[in-house]
């Protein structure tokens, strides 16, 4: 069990009330999670003491905040059990990863009539660089299709992988159903054919142990702000294997190792994916949300966050009228859920008005909201801070929301 | 449930939602504009005439939340019939209390329900959604 009262004290903004006065019940983590003090101060401090750039300081605190960046680089490789240091790019989030790889490995990897894979599920970031890629490729995008429970079907991702396909990319957990997806197998899968995998791990991690080592994923992009860290960071985890291949993304200071007016080399790895000055107040927030997060521990946080997301799930199918989108048999901390004539943003709006943070919308997967025939949902979202009574509040706030539309 | 609420979620809101005016698809219409928010996915058709300077046969059709959906069939009874000038005179009346200036006591009283909503802003593109496309409309055909 988690120590929740202690747990809340390290999050400020737990105590807001809106403008009604109404106690704040965050239930938007999907969205963005909130910031433990720890990771805040430790933002603070950085700016407060060792602010300069990194790699090119003679002064000590240039040295400080090199270290302080690299150290983080070395945090985060074991965080998520990488094999190398230099395999962890600092990017400004999951989107920026994954246009990094579209980019740059997808210019020099696919070809006209290659075929790239993805689900149906997938978020906009993890579709349209893929989209667009094959678009100037003259290549093609496969969709492996999502069931009425938003569940892919392994057998089809098996059937839909040909000996053009050059690249599979899956989202570790949905944004919008909360499905946890078979990352490992379709791994598995994929390699039997040597074709590498990309993982958009934006919702699994800092809510449950990843590990890209055992999930032999070859990409794996994940962003700070959804992890109880800053905005403005992420990391993409590139296999060695891919990193020699690959070319740069952007140009400019810190990538490379010589530079004249008709040429450059470029720095080492993973130095030369990261041009111009990085987030590196971002990179240590970072580094301090990873140490909240091993502070508690990640299988109790998972097994705490699944318990209660599973929980809203069963509560809130109680309401009548009320559906439940997507009934995946492994859920992580999302539930998706509309009334039969509410529209969703009415549902959030008067949520809102009760101090309860709730996401509405198509979250940024319309292609999914398309193929389900439905406009949007409303999404809650859970994280290791919220607890049962909250559910119970949105449960009851969801009943008044019905008593208004009757 | 709380005032604030009772009052966003106004009666005439609430039954412009339920039972929407002039909600229908007139696909001979001279003219069929859409009403789009890419924010939220709500969008509309608005069917009408014109006859000089005269919108007739005002409709509309879609799909959208109660505040954009009861907003568009006030819009409909509202305008149908009326000339462009009367419509451009109330929509510059009804964005002037949407942004918070004084009432003025020529702004039919039904778009006043729409007051609550100065108060979430992230919702007043959801009011004026209709009303912001017509204008559109009517702008480029100058």
């Amino acid at each position: 069990m988690l120590s929740l009262t202690q747990i809340r004290e390290d999050f400020p903004i737990l105590s807001r009330t809106n403008k009604s006065g109404e106690k704040l019940v965050y239930l938007d983590n999907a969205a963005t999670t909130q910031k433990p003090n720890q990771v805040i101060d430790t933002i603070s401090n950085f700016y407060k003491n060792h602010n300069s750039n990194i790699h090119r300081g003679i002064h000590f605190l240039g040295v400080e905040a090199t270290e302080l960046y690299e150290n983080t680089r070395k945090k985060v490789r074991d965080f998520i059990g990488a094999n190398h240091t230099e395999e962890i790019i600092f990017v400004r989030g999951t989107t920026e990863g994954i246009n990094l790889v579209a980019s740059s490995f997808g210019s020099s990897s696919i070809t006209v009539g290659d075929r790239i894979l993805i689900t149906g599920m997938e978020h906009h970031s993890n579709l349209i660089p893929w989209q667009q890629l094959a678009r100037q490729k003259k290549a093609h995008l496969d969709i492996i299709s999502v069931s009425s429970n938003g569940e892919i079907n392994i057998e089809e991702v098996s059937s839909k992988i040909t000996n053009d396909t050059k690249l599979v990319a899956i989202s570790h957990i949905s944004n919008s159903l909360g499905t946890i997806n078979p990352v490992e197998e379709v791994i598995q899968i994929a390699h039997r054919r040597g074709i590498p995998v990309l993982v958009d791990g934006a919702q699994a991690v800092g809510h449950q142990p990843v590990n890209v080592n055992s999930l032999d994923c070859d990409f794996y992009a994940f962003s700070g702000h959804k992890m109880f860290g800053p905005t403005g960071i992420g990391v993409l985890y590139v296999k060695e294997e891919y990193l020699s291949q690959m070319s740069p993304y952007q140009f400019g200071g810190e990538m490379i190792r010589s530079v004249t007016y008709e040429d450059a080399s470029f720095a080492d790895l993973p130095h030369r994916f990261e041009a111009g000055t990085p987030d590196i107040a971002g990179v240590v927030g970072l580094g301090a949300a990873i140490d909240y997060l091993h502070s508690i521990g990640l299988d109790k946080i998972k097994a705490y966050t699944e318990d209660l997301s599973l929980y809203m799930a069963k509560k809130l199918s109680t309401i009548e009228d009320l559906q439940i989108i997507g009934k995946p048999q492994f859920r992580g901390s999302i539930v998706s859920f509309n009334f039969d004539q509410i529209h969703p943003h009415d549902v959030a709006t008067i949520l809102d008005e009760k101090g309860i943070a709730i996401r509405a919308g198509h979250h940024c997967t319309m292609p999914l909201m398309q193929s389900m025939n439905i406009p949007g949902t409303s999404r809650a979202s859970v994280a290791f801070y919220n607890d049962k009574n909250e559910i119970d509040i949105l449960y009851e706030a969801l009943k008044a929301v019905k008593n208004i539309f009757n | 449930m709380s005032d604030n609420l009772k009052s966003l979620y106004h009666e005439v809101i609430l039954k412009h939602n339920s039972d929407p005016q002039n909600f229908k698809k007139r696909e001979d219409a001279k003219y069929i504009i859409e009403a789009y928010n890419p924010v939220c996915g709500d969008q509309f058709k608005l069917y009408f005439d014109l006859d000089g300077n005269t919108i007739s046969n005002l409709s509309f059709h879609g799909y959208g939340c109660a505040i954009s959906k009861s907003s568009a069939s006030i819009l409909t009874t509202l305008l149908n019939g009326k000339k462009v000038e009367e419509f451009i005179n109330i929509n510059d009346l009804f964005n002037n209390v949407l942004s918070g200036k004084p009432l003025n006591d020529k702004i039919p009283e039904e778009l006043l329900a729409f007051t609550p909503v100065i108060a979430h802003p992230g919702r007043i593109k959801c009011v004026t959604l209709g009303w912001d496309s017509l204008t559109e409309f009517l702008n480029s055909e100058k």
